[in-house]
């Protein structure tokens, strides 16, 4: 659906809704993908939406509304529901006037490539790569997707935002006699996943996670690859939201403007960058601005919804995470600017220290220290006078990330890196890091 | 929406599908979440779709749409056939289905009070209560209240000559308080965390839990967490009550039971699962007094229905009897795969958007004998936990490590005081081993889990587990810090 149909839907909403202010949200979803485990291909699904909200708001109170349906009589009954519903909420004080006309930073998120891509295609990549696991008889498991979302935000005072983007992801699992290997790729545009990279370097390290060896819980040195630095990272970014700050719920509270971290952390919100290209606009439609949170070690500066900002006389940043600024902000866009190293240079200087692939199932368990717990998986492996030597057993992670960022060495440069699965990435560089605490083992090197 | 259903089908079939099957779904939700004095979203929705899975020259194929018309159901029955196809040239295998009778049935939620039909503004305002309750408490920051209610209506057909209709309702409903004094944040949920409790019931659930009821002690308890002394540390005998427990066995059974998981299905995103199939009806999984039982037909449970999303009908089996491995769960793809003669009923799908994957039904602990407070007077020195607050297991189920909202230290069976920021860890099998008494029926509860995510492209699942506070002893326990 172009921006013009998805227009031409919000007018027949604005035309029905009797509400003060109307806002029509409309996401468009086509994706597909294909799935491979134990060298086969067992699942491969495609499927197309579009979801519809309206809101209305009528005397400071707000209710909303969804469908997935476009037809007239849909349209007519998704408004009235929200009309019905805005009746009986009770006033809301806080609640700002909606936006008029916006600009938004020019994003190119569309791959045309990627929007004509055949079941065939999409197999062909799997078969590519399983027909390399099985040549080396190691076993394949992963998924490789292919997908177009567009974002439509319009409202009765005169609001249009829409941003459009393509995706192609592949992750891939070796298994080999004793341990896995896992690698993945993520772009919006189509020849930047390539599945071919992924599972070379997948198949390396399964091939290398032979023997491994279980090596005690302790204190360690680590090399951690971009994928387990953007796993860490996101949880340390909820907290740069001046709502959690403003009721201090966050690591940030009271901290704001102080030397937190070494000179070598700049942590930047940015969806322009070149590696993201993400919305422009946030929940309430407000463009969405640069934020530098971290700058040479230096909490700098918070994200704000309207209303916390209208509350703490600050401009908003356009990372609302929902209509009303109920629920207060959250930095998209990550980029943990990284060093001149590579990852191998990382290796190459460690004396003793070990280099962890991935990370798995991260919870937090004290927001206020960002000390988060986790598995280390997929490669594991023992790092002696600059080389890798052994495979080693997977651990369990006890780690404040606040801890963490004040033990880091060295960096590479930033890249690409998160979990395709969850449909989300950023940018970060692998890192050295001096201590990293490691308090359980799980016996296994998958 | 029955003739949709028959029309794709058809169409699969016409274009060489060996096998096909298909839903047709509508669901219908109602979302209201209170954050301190804000009605922070109310979002009423409605969505609609048809989903067709075909097997076609011995490979799988699926694909969904919105678009609800003949052309439609066509549409979709067409492409799934193409996507098999192109997945055929990796399938070495045939696939072989468990066989299921054919069912023409109909099948519906039993519920007192249709939570659709309660005036929204009734909900709102019991929930505008609790949070002006729980915020009379100093140093609370935060509080929220949340109710959930989603109505799902399926048509199901099959080449095999199935066609059931059926209609669940579930609804959930809690409160939190968060306190802090800017260096600690503690936090108290009623019933449980995570949203609170959910239920195959109508509106009658939220009447049971008495909201407003519980509001000031979770602030209360919330406040005093923050000056309470850390958990205690070291191995020590530990108590569960019955809504971590409901997680514990989620984690650490359910999970590690899958079928698909344990064939090697899932290895690239949920994992595999050390409870592979040699050692069924051997292994010793946990102590004699462990029985855990999956059953998708127990009273008000978030996986009670009548058929699986393949049409398989629920049913209700061991997984762990007197401690020993004896099942899992399981479709009729991996039930073929592995020669039993017929499926537990564990395929079902998030929406009509999805391929049915296999899912857990409600899977429970037995209960034992006796009162919690038994269990209590037989530590000498331990901690009762209750309440999750955080969670992490691996990728094959074995290591774990949970952190509760609450703990008391238990010295010489009477509970001393209370402690914060309590976690535990284990191996499963030695965890499940150490179970020494299981409180009983009567302090039983259905846990509802309702977000649940597995799969690729994320798929969330709603389930429920019952359980009794448990003892477990020589547990590795300690405080977050």
């Amino acid at each position: 659906m172009t921006k013009e149909h998805l227009m031409n839907i919000a007018d027949k909403v604005f035309h029905q809704s009797s509400a003060s202010e109307t806002e029509v949200v409309i996401t468009v979803t086509d994706e597909a993908l294909t799935r491979f485990a134990n060298n086969e291909i067992h699942q491969n699904v495609a499927r197309n939406d579009i979801s519809l909200t309206v809101r209305v708001f009528q005397d400071q109170r707000m209710a909303e509304s969804a469908t997935n349906q476009m037809d007239d009589e849909s349209l007519r009954a998704v408004t009235e529901r929200a009309l019905d519903a805005v009746k009986v909420m009770p006033p809301d004080p806080s609640l700002l006037p909606r936006l008029g006309p916006q600009t938004y930073t020019p994003i190119h998120a569309v791959d045309d490539r990627l929007l004509s891509v055949s079941p065939q295609e999409r197999a062909d990549s799997v078969v590519a790569a399983i027909e390399r696991c099985r040549a080396e008889n190691l076993t394949a498991a992963g998924a490789h997707r292919t997908a177009f979302t567009s974002l439509f935000l319009a409202n009765s005072n005169g609001l249009v935002a829409f941003y459009e983007r393509t995706d192609r992801s592949f992750s891939i699992t070796v298994f080999g006699e004793d341990g896995t290997g896992w690698a993945s790729v993520s772009s919006f545009r189509w020849d930047d996943a390539d599945p071919h990279t992924a599972t070379t370097k997948a198949i390396e390290k399964a091939k290398r996670n032979r023997n491994p060896i279980e090596l005690p819980p302790g204190v360690y040195r680590v090399v951690l690859e971009p994928s387990a630095v953007a796993d860490l990272i996101i949880f340390l970014s909820v907290g740069f939201d001046a709502l959690s700050v403003y009721e201090k719920r966050s690591w940030l509270t009271g901290r704001v403007g102080q030397k937190l971290f070494g000179e070598n952390i700049t942590l930047v919100s940015d969806i322009s960058h070149p590696l993201h290209q993400g919305c422009p606009f946030d929940a309430e439609g407000y463009p969405t601005k640069k934020v530098v949170l971290i700058d040479k070690g230096v909490a700098t500066n918070l994200v704000y919804d309207r209303v916390t900002a209208h509350r703490l006389g600050q401009e908003p940043t356009g990372h609302s995470v929902d209509p009303k600024g109920a629920f207060g902000a959250f930095p998209r866009g990550l980029v943990l600017v990284g060093g001149q190293k590579t990852l191998d240079d990382l290796i190459r200087e460690t004396d003793k220290g070990l280099l962890i692939t991935r990370l798995w199932y991260i919870g937090t368990v004290d927001p206020m220290k960002v000390l988060l717990t986790g598995l280390t998986r997929d490669g594991v492996f023992l790092i002696e006078k600059g080389e890798v030597t052994r495979a080693v057993k997977n651990f369990r992670f006890n780690q404040s990330v606040l801890d963490l960022l004040n033990s880091v060495e060295a960096m590479s440069e930033a890249e690409r890196a998160g979990a395709p699965e969850w449909e989300w990435a950023e940018v970060v560089p692998a890192m050295r890091v001096s201590e990293f605490h490691l308090t359980d083992v799980t016996g296994s090197a998958e | 929406m029955k003739e949709m259903c028959q029309v794709a089908v058809e169409e699969a079939r016409r274009l060489g599908a060996e096998f096909a099957d298909v839903r047709v779904l509508m669901t219908e939700r109602e979302e209201l979440i209170v954050r301190n004095d804000r009605v922070a979203t109310v979002e009423r929705g409605e969505d609609k779709g048809i989903g067709i899975r075909v097997l076609c020259d011995g490979a799988w194929g699926y694909c969904a749409s919105r678009d609800l018309t003949e052309e439609g159901a066509t549409t979709v029955a067409k492409a799934a056939v193409e996507i098999a196809r192109a997945s055929a040239q990796m399938k070495p295998g045939p696939v072989r289905l468990a066989p299921e009778p054919a069912h023409q049935a109909f099948y519906q939620t039993p519920i007192a009070k249709d939570p659709f039909a309660v005036p929204l503004e009734d909900k709102v305002a019991l929930l505008l209560h609790c949070t002006e309750i729980i915020l009379k408490t100093p140093s609370v920051a935060l509080a929220y209240g949340w109710m959930s209610f989603q109505r799902k209506t399926q048509w199901f057909a099959n080449s095999e000559g199935s066609l059931i209709e059926q209609i669940l309702i579930r609804s959930g409903a809690g409160i939190q308080a968060q306190a802090t004094d800017g260096s600690d944040l503690q936090v108290r949920s009623y019933p449980q965390s995570h949203g609170g409790q959910f239920m195959g019931k109508g509106y009658e659930l939220v009447e049971e839990l008495d909201l407003p009821g519980h509001s000031s002690l979770i602030a209360e308890e919330a406040r005093a967490l923050l000056s309470a002394p850390l958990c205690p540390e070291g191995e020590m005998d530990l108590v569960l009550d019955g809504s971590q427990l409901a997680l514990q066995i989620h984690e650490s059974v359910g999970h590690a039971l899958e079928l698909d998981r344990v064939l090697g299905m899932e290895a690239n995103y949920a994992g595999t699962s050390f409870a592979t199939l040699e050692k069924k009806g051997s292994f010793r999984y946990g102590s004699p007094l462990v029985h855990i039982v999956a059953d998708a037909t127990s009273p008000g449970g978030l996986a009670t229905f009548g058929y699986d999303d393949e049409g398989v009908e629920a049913q209700s089996w061991h997984l762990i009897k007197e401690g020993i491995l004896v099942d899992y769960l399981t479709s009729r793809e991996t039930a073929g795969a592995t020669g039993e003669r017929r499926s537990h009923g564990c395929l079902r799908a998030d929406g009509w958007q999805n391929l049915p994957i296999i899912r857990m039904v409600n899977i429970s602990l037995l209960p034992g004998q006796g009162e919690p407070d038994d269990l209590i007077n037989d530590v000498r020195h331990g901690v009762l936990m209750a309440v999750n607050r955080s969670w992490s297991i691996d990728n094959r189920r074995v290591q774990f490590q949970f952190g509760c909202e609450v703990g008391w230290e238990i010295k010489d069976g009477k509970k001393v005081r209370m402690v914060k920021n309590p976690c535990y860890s284990g191996i499963t099998w030695e965890f499940w081993g150490s179970c020494q008494g299981i409180a009983g029926p009567h302090h039983w509860i259905l846990w509802g889990v309702p977000n649940c995510g597995k799969g690729e492209p994320p798929q969330r699942a709603e389930m429920s587990h019952g359980a009794a506070p448990a003892l477990f002893r020589k547990v590795k326990v300690f405080p977050a810090r």
